[in-house]
């Protein structure tokens, strides 16, 4: 649990500066609410490799896994568990 | 930029250089006038190792780092933007594979497109779309376990000699898609689109798809990810070798600019002792050093995954599409009417410069998409 919190708090932090705001609800949709752009998600996915160690491949190819901070930081979760 | 390059990286820009030199210097012009590069140089190039070096080894790739891709585009970017061409869209089509593809695809893909043995082509733009890849319209439909495809693409470079194209479209209208279409496929129409104003030994053509039906096998990815994850890729490793090829292009302006002004007498003087031509080679000069140096840094990103590294290849492809065309332009002025010559090196630059501008996102592409990466 305080994992997935760390990881929360990480993926706002990173879409906060990519999107220059200042909050963001974990469970807003970024993409449906436009606030970020069609380059963002593999800068996001990118980033989440890199600063999680993981690997995101075809069988993650599932919008529902990136739309929100939430999902995100789930997906997250799952995938580090994976490699661990 | 040379001083930040470890010494692997400088034996292979050595190694580039050489083969340039033998086999694309002498013969580049002949080329441009055919308006093709002959077979057996691009399965040369394969068998050198030039067109999966970015692949992992157990795909016969030679695991290069992305400056090492860099340096080749650069290396023979100053010889040859056509040829510079292949190594493009080779590493667009491979690289989306590579993330995207299952390991079946992997397989049965790259390790011949590694060895040259077969072209691949990025089948994106369409004559009605432009650069603006959302407003693609070539239709996806699953009939049984097949994609059917109906549609058409143009200006897709080595196109006209693709043995498989990655092709892009919507499914059912709706959900973006990539898939690998391979020559052989009935109901593929090729035409050939010749004289171009630049790049013209590259092969480019317009595909028409009539009811063309591949295995949905061959999707790379999965639907509603074509343009965001696999295009995209695709796009970000294309500007990233533009922009090298650009830099490469402006060496040779560089070094033509300066050996016509030792040589070329006006009156008494020597071009090179008139100040408004030093003026100009040192502003060429330090154009590129710039231009490299962003090249150096989108690449250097790169190998170290690194999410800016989307932002700074847009960055490279577009300052150094657009010096090159300025660098150019100031080649042909120094040489005056014999740099207008067609069959000129600094012509050849001054046309090729003008597609780097248009290929892998216009200027303007570029810029709105760094406006809202930015913003």
């Amino acid at each position: 649990m305080e994992k997935t919190i760390s990881y929360t708090e990480v993926i706002k932090g990173y879409i906060l500066r990519c999107a220059g705001l200042m909050e963001l609800d974990e469970n807003t949709d970024i993409f449906e609410s436009g606030i970020v752009n069609s380059l963002f998600i593999i800068q996001l996915m990118t980033f989440l490799e890199r600063d999680f160690k993981i690997k995101i491949t075809m069988e993650d190819l599932d919008i529902s896994n990136f739309k929100s901070v939430k999902t995100i930081a789930s997906f997250v979760t799952r995938k580090v568990s994976r490699v661990n | 930029m040379i001083h930040l390059l470890n010494d692997q990286q400088l034996e292979r820009y050595s190694t580039f250089k050489q083969f340039v030199d033998k086999y694309v210097s002498p013969f580049a012009e002949e080329w441009e006038h055919e308006q093709r590069i002959p077979h057996n140089v691009l399965k040369q190039c394969g068998k050198a190792g030039f067109i999966g070096g970015i692949l992992p080894q157990q795909y016969g790739g030679g695991e290069w780092d992305n400056i090492t891709f860099g340096l080749l585009n650069e290396a023979f970017g100053r010889a040859s933007s056509s040829l510079t061409g292949l190594f493009t869209v080779q590493a667009m089509v491979a690289v989306c594979i590579l993330k995207w593809g299952t390991s079946a695809q992997k397989n049965q893909w790259l390790p011949r497109i590694s060895a040259g043995e077969q072209i691949a082509s990025f089948a994106l733009t369409e004559p009605a779309g432009g650069s603006n890849i959302q407003f693609i319209e070539t239709s996806f439909s699953l009939q049984d376990d097949d994609m059917v495809i109906n549609g058409q693409k143009k200006w897709i470079t080595f196109s006209e000699y693709a043995d498989i194209f990655l092709v892009f479209g919507k499914l059912n209208g709706q959900l973006p898609v990539a898939c690998i279409v391979e020559r052989n496929t009935p109901g593929i129409h090729i035409e050939p689109i010749k004289d171009m104003m630049g790049f013209r030994a590259s092969h480019l053509s317009e595909i028409t798809f009539q009811n063309c039906r591949v295995p949905q096998w061959n999707v790379i990815g999965r639907p509603g990810f074509g343009l965001s994850c696999v295009a995209n890729l695709g796009l970000h490793y294309g500007r990233i070798s533009t922009a090298w090829s650009a830099a490469g292009l402006m060496r040779a302006c560089v070094e033509e600019s300066i050996a016509y002004s030792k040589k070329r007498m006006i009156g008494k003087k020597l071009l090179h002792s008139l100040e408004s031509v030093k003026s100009v080679i040192a502003d060429m000069c330090t154009r590129q050093e710039a231009v490299s140096l962003l090249c150096w840094q989108a690449s250097y990103l790169e190998d170290k995954h690194s999410p800016q590294a989307i932002e700074k290849a847009i960055m490279a492809k577009l300052m150094a599409s657009v010096e090159a065309v300025q660098a150019s332009g100031n080649a042909v002025q120094m040489q005056g009417a014999a740099g207008c010559r067609e069959n000129t090196r600094v012509a050849r630059c001054y046309r090729d410069s003008k597609i780097m501008e248009i290929i892998e996102g216009t200027t303007q592409v570029c810029k709105n998409a760094l406006g809202d990466t930015l913003l």
